[in-house]
């Protein structure tokens, strides 16, 4: 049996993906260190939203492994790769609208709970226990979030970047060891950016290891530990900020779609 | 807060017991029989709450679950097993007591299952047919799932007719009293028509009881999440597959339960009991009764069944099933009878009190 030795929490080996004529991803390795931040950027259509949905298993990739935590996540159903500890949040925010925000937390402490059918109609003390404590931990993240006067709200009435941040509550109630953001900060205003770059900090000072997919470039330069460049479906470069800002790859791709980003922000 | 909860289940005790004495004070006890029917169908519908409305699924089979369990439950506990008494099973059966020794309306000596056993046969047949059915038909959604178990609802029905013990067009009748505890049995004997009324009564409580726990807890809260969103509540963790079979199993059980009771409280059940109209005549009740609201459920359950019941529509009864059903659809899609749109209505009622008053 091959062994997936390696510090890495995550470990993307070689991994393609085709959606009929579209080769969303060729090829595409890197690691993830636990601890960091890993800030993913590349124009529209660079693959990095495929790149979550595979490690998320949406769908599994053509070709390549996924490691996570020196096991193979590659072609296991999402909540199986969620029970193991990866959380995320989606491109665009998809809330359960008819439940209140706190129910929405609640629900994120469900791979941190176990009450079952039986549990739940027998009302065991057991599921009573876990129950206040899945309420009581969840009205703590709100807190964290400062979404506490929210509690009570259905998610649906919400104004925008108040979901976005019910979402993010909702992925990091579930403690998970890693957590996918996909672009975050996209339709916040300059003060919701400010706060949210705050709270992924946060989140990093848990212990969570961050994947931020972000075309927000001060956001993502001032965050990231590292940052992984793709483009048309492959890795272009990889480093630090710094380096990434200067390298001279990077800035072509970026000037030829200087149009698109500034259009799309 | 917990206290709360239990003040819609003591106002419909209350509401039971008030229906049941002023009908029989009013000497009109012929009206508890269908009540009793109303509420054994609106058990079904609690049922098929939890799946539709909760888990956001939808089936149009669910007349096929109740006809597994009514057709099971009376086949077996309609065939005499005398000729049989010398198998080593049926001596087991007997010798633990779960066999009735009785006799025919002429006289002869017959031997019965007892409906305890039939009972559980009835349900373990039901689980495992949900099962089957449920693990290729839950990966379909909307429109799709509806015509796969409308699919199912024909299978079990042409089985039925075709099926010689089944008893074809004619159905089965003579199912015998099941007797619950000696002294209490479920049976339309005019005389036992209120203890029947009560008997359905705690069935349907108990059923309630049930599936309130169900929806809160964290596995109804899994299942709000499903309707709300699949691809989330999986990123989450939630098996929505898993979650999904299981509670397609458990409305299943509630509707076969319903369709046990039934075939003994009216001694018979036939084909047309179980064809897909009546499956529709479910989601209707479902869907007027608020979706996910199960109280809207309980009390549209009820009341419509028992309109049905006395034969106000007559032959235009299906219809006017199809029609509620696409008239909440067009106006109306999470249903009438939702609890917030009394809270709402009650709370804008008080502010304009309040204003007259000061005004
Ligand atoms: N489920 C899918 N089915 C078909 N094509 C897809 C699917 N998902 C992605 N694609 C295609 O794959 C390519 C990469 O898309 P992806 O969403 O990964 O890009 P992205 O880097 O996230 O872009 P953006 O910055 O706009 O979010 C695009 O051409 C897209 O149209
Ligand atoms: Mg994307």
């Amino acid at each position: 049996m091959r062994r997936g030795k390696t510090d890495a929490l995550l470990s993307v080996r070689g991994v393609s993906r085709r959606f009929g004529g579209v080769q969303a991803l060729e090829e595409v390795s890197f690691e993830v260190r636990p601890g960091l931040i890993k800030g993913i950027i590349g124009p529209n259509g660079a693959g990095k939203s495929t790149l979550f949905n595979l490690i998320a298993g949406d769908f599994p990739p053509n070709v390549g492994e996924i490691w996570f935590n020196s096991h193979v996540i590659t072609g296991l159903a999402p909540h199986a790769v969620a029970a193991l500890g990866i959380a995320r949040t989606f491109q665009t925010t998809r809330l359960f609208e008819h439940m209140t925000v706190l129910e929405n937390v609640m629900v994120g402490r469900h791979v941190r709970s176990r009450t079952g059918f039986t549990g739940s109609i027998l009302k065991t003390p057991g599921a009573r226990a876990e129950e206040r404590a899945v309420q009581a931990r969840a009205g703590e993240i709100l807190d964290l979030f400062g979404l506490d006067r929210y509690a009570a709200h259905s998610a649906g009435d919400l104004a925008f970047g108040i979901k976005r941040k019910v979402e993010f509550a909702r992925a990091v109630a579930s403690e998970p060891a890693l957590l996918l953001l996909d672009e975050p900060a996209a339709g916040l205003n300059i003060a919701e950016t400010r706060e949210l770059s705050s709270l992924i900090a946060t989140v990093k000072n848990l212990g969570i290891t961050v994947l931020l997919v972000e075309h927000d470039m001060s956001l993502v330069m001032n965050i990231s530990d590292e940052i992984l460049v793709l483009n048309e479906g492959r890795k272009l470069i990889e480093g630090a900020p710094r380096d990434i800002q200067r390298n001279p790859d990077v800035i072509s791709v970026y000037l030829g779609e200087d149009e698109c980003s500034s259009s799309a922000t | 807060m917990a206290a709360r909860r239990y003040i819609p289940l003591a106002i419909f005790i209350v509401l039971l017991a008030v229906v049941q004495i002023t009908v029989s004070l009013a000497g009109a006890n012929y009206y508890l029989t269908q009540l009793t029917m109303s509420l054994y169908y609106a058990l079904i519908a609690v049922g098929l709450c939890l799946f539709m409305g909760y888990a956001g699924q939808v089936s149009m089979g669910h007349a096929g679950f109740f006809g597994i369990g009514a057709y099971v439950q009376a086949v077996v506990t309609t065939s005499n097993l005398l000729p049989f008494k010398d198998a080593g099973a049926v001596r087991f059966l007997d010798s633990i007591g779960f066999l009735i020794h009785g006799k025919t309306t002429l006289g002869q000596p017959v031997l019965y299952v007892s409906p305890w056993l039939a009972l559980l046969f009835a349900l373990l047949i039901t689980v495992g047919i949900a099962f089957l059915i449920g693990v290729p038909v839950l990966k379909l959604k909307g429109h799709y799932l509806a015509m796969a178990t409308l699919g199912f609802n024909v299978i079990v029905l042409t089985l039925v007719l075709g099926v010689k013990p089944f008893g074809g067009a004619d159905g089965l009748s003579g199912v015998p009293p099941f007797a619950l505890v000696p002294g209490v049995a479920v049976s339309g004997r005019f005389d036992a028509r209120v203890g029947n009324y009560y008997i359905a009564a705690v069935l349907l409580i108990l059923g309630i009881v049930v599936a309130m726990n169900l929806v809160r807890s964290r596995v109804g809260r899994a299942l709000r999440a499903i309707h709300g969103n699949e691809s989330a509540a999986g990123s989450l963790g939630i098996n929505t597959s898993r979650y999904k079979l299981y509670t397609f199993v458990l409305s299943a059980v509630f509707a076969a339960l319903g369709g046990c009771f039934l075939a003994h409280y009216n001694a018979a059940i036939g084909p047309s009991d179980i064809d897909i109209m009546k499956s529709v005549r479910f989601v209707a009740i479902v869907a007027v009764g608020g979706m996910d609201s199960i109280w809207g459920v309980v009390y549209s359950g009820i009341i419509l069944t028992f309109i049905s019941l006395r034969q106000v529509f007559q032959s235009y009864d299906e219809i006017f099933f199809a029609l509620i059903l696409i008239v909440v659809m067009l106006f109306s899609p999470r249903g009438f009878f939702r609890y917030e749109y009394v809270k709402n209505a009650l709370g804008k009622l008080r502010a304009r009190l309040r204003k007259e008053r000061a005004g």
